[in-house]
C-alpha cells in the first residue's frame, strides 16, 4: 500500500493501533519522503541513514501514539518525531554542527550611553554564575552555551533530556532572580542587549 | 570557574534569561505541539495565544529551532518564506 494524502487522523491512529502492517509501511514511506526533503542538499544523512531514521521513527511514533493531541494532521506530528529521531542521531554522531546559542547574538560596538549599564549587567551575571549555581548547574548551562548537544550532555550526566532541561531552567531562574535583585528586569535586559 | 564579564557566552545567557519564565515547555512537550505551530505557519496565520509557549521555547532552544526548520522543509515549506531562521531576529 502506498500512503494516500487523504488518510485522516483516525485512519492512521486506528490502523497503527491495530498493528496493520500496510499502515505502518505507509507511515515509513511518508517519513522517508519527508526526511529526504528535510535533509536535501545538506552534508548530513545518506539514503541508508534515512531508511534507518524512518524505521526508528516509526517505532517511536508507535510508542508515543497516546501523546498525539489531535490538534494537527497526524502526519505532521509524526514527521516532527521523525526529525527529532534523525537530528538526535546526527548530533550524537557529531555529523551536524552544534546549534550554538552564540550565533544568535549579533556583535556590534556598544553605545556610550549604555556601556556602563551593560557591563554591570554582565558582571552581575558572571558573579551569580559563580555564587548562585551548583557546580552541576554551572557545568550544564555553560556546556549548552558552548553548543554541546543536549543528547551528549544528558548521556554525560546520566540524566534524561527532560531532566536536563529542568536543570538548566532552574539555573536560568536562579540567574534571573540574581539580576532582578541587582535592578535588571527582563525588559531592561532586552533593551541593553538591543543597544549593545 | 569564574567567567570574565567579556566572555561572549554571558551576552547569550543574558538574552536567554530575559526570556526565562516559570512556565516553559520541555523539548518533549514542544515535540507534541510543534506540528500545530507548523500548520499555522503554513497557513500564514498568526499563532494564537495557546502557541505562545511554543514560540518561547523556540526562542530559547536552538536545537528545537533547528528541528523546526528541518520539519518545515520536510513539509515542503521554505523556512525563510514564513520568517523562520536559525537566529531569532
Amino acid at each position: 500500500m502506498t500512503a494516500k494524502p487523504d488518510l485522516d487522523n483516525q485512519t492512521w491512529i486506528e490502523g497503527l493501533r491495530a498493528g496493520r502492517p500496510e499502515v505502518a509501511a505507509a507511515l515509513a514511506h511518508r517519513l522517508r519522503a519527508g526526511l529526504t526533503r528535510a535533509f536535501a542538499g545538506s552534508n548530513g544523512p545518506m539514503r541508508s541513514d534515512i531508511e534507518d531514521f524512518a524505521q526508528e521513527a516509526t517505532v517511536r511514533i508507535l510508542e508515543r501514539l497516546s501523546a498525539f493531541r489531535g490538534d494537527s494532521a497526524f502526519l505532521t506530528w509524526a514527521m516532527a518525531i521523525g526529525i527529532r529521531v534523525s537530528m538526535t542521531r546526527l548530533r550524537r554522531d557529531k555529523r551536524v554542527a552544534p546549534a550554538s546559542r552564540l550565533e544568535a547574538i549579533p556583535s556590534s560596538s556598544k553605545s556610550a550611553a549604555s556601556q556602563d549599564e551593560h557591563a554591570e549587567l554582565l558582571a552581575v551575571l558572571a558573579d551569580a554564575i559563580d555564587k548562585d549555581l551548583t557546580p552541576r548547574q554551572r557545568e550544564t548551562l555553560l556546556a549548552e552555551l558552548d553548543g554541546v548537544p543536549q543528547v551528549t550532555l544528558a548521556e554525560r550526566l546520566g540524566v534524561q533530556p527532560n531532566a536536563l532541561y529542568k536543570m538548566t531552567h532552574d539555573a536560568r531562574k536562579k540567574l534571573k532572580a540574581a539580576i532582578e535583585r541587582a535592578g535588571f528586569d527582563a525588559n531592561s535586559v532586552r533593551r541593553l542587549l538591543a543597544r549593545a | 570557574m569564574s567567567m570574565n564579564s567579556s566572555d561572549p557566552r554571558l551576552k547569550a545567557l543574558a538574552r536567554m534569561i530575559a526570556e526565562t519564565c516559570d512556565l516553559e515547555l520541555t523539548c518533549d512537550e514542544l515535540l507534541d505541539r510543534v506540528a500545530r505551530y507548523v500548520e499555522t505557519l503554513k497557513k500564514r496565520e498568526t499563532p494564537d495565544d495557546t502557541l505562545a509557549l511554543v514560540e518561547k521555547h523556540l526562542r530559547l532552544c536552538p536545537e528545537c529551532r533547528e528541528e523546526l526548520i528541518a520539519l518545515l522543509r520536510a513539509e515542503g515549506v521554505d523556512p525563510a518564506s514564513v520568517g523562520i531562521s536559525l537566529t531569532d531576529d
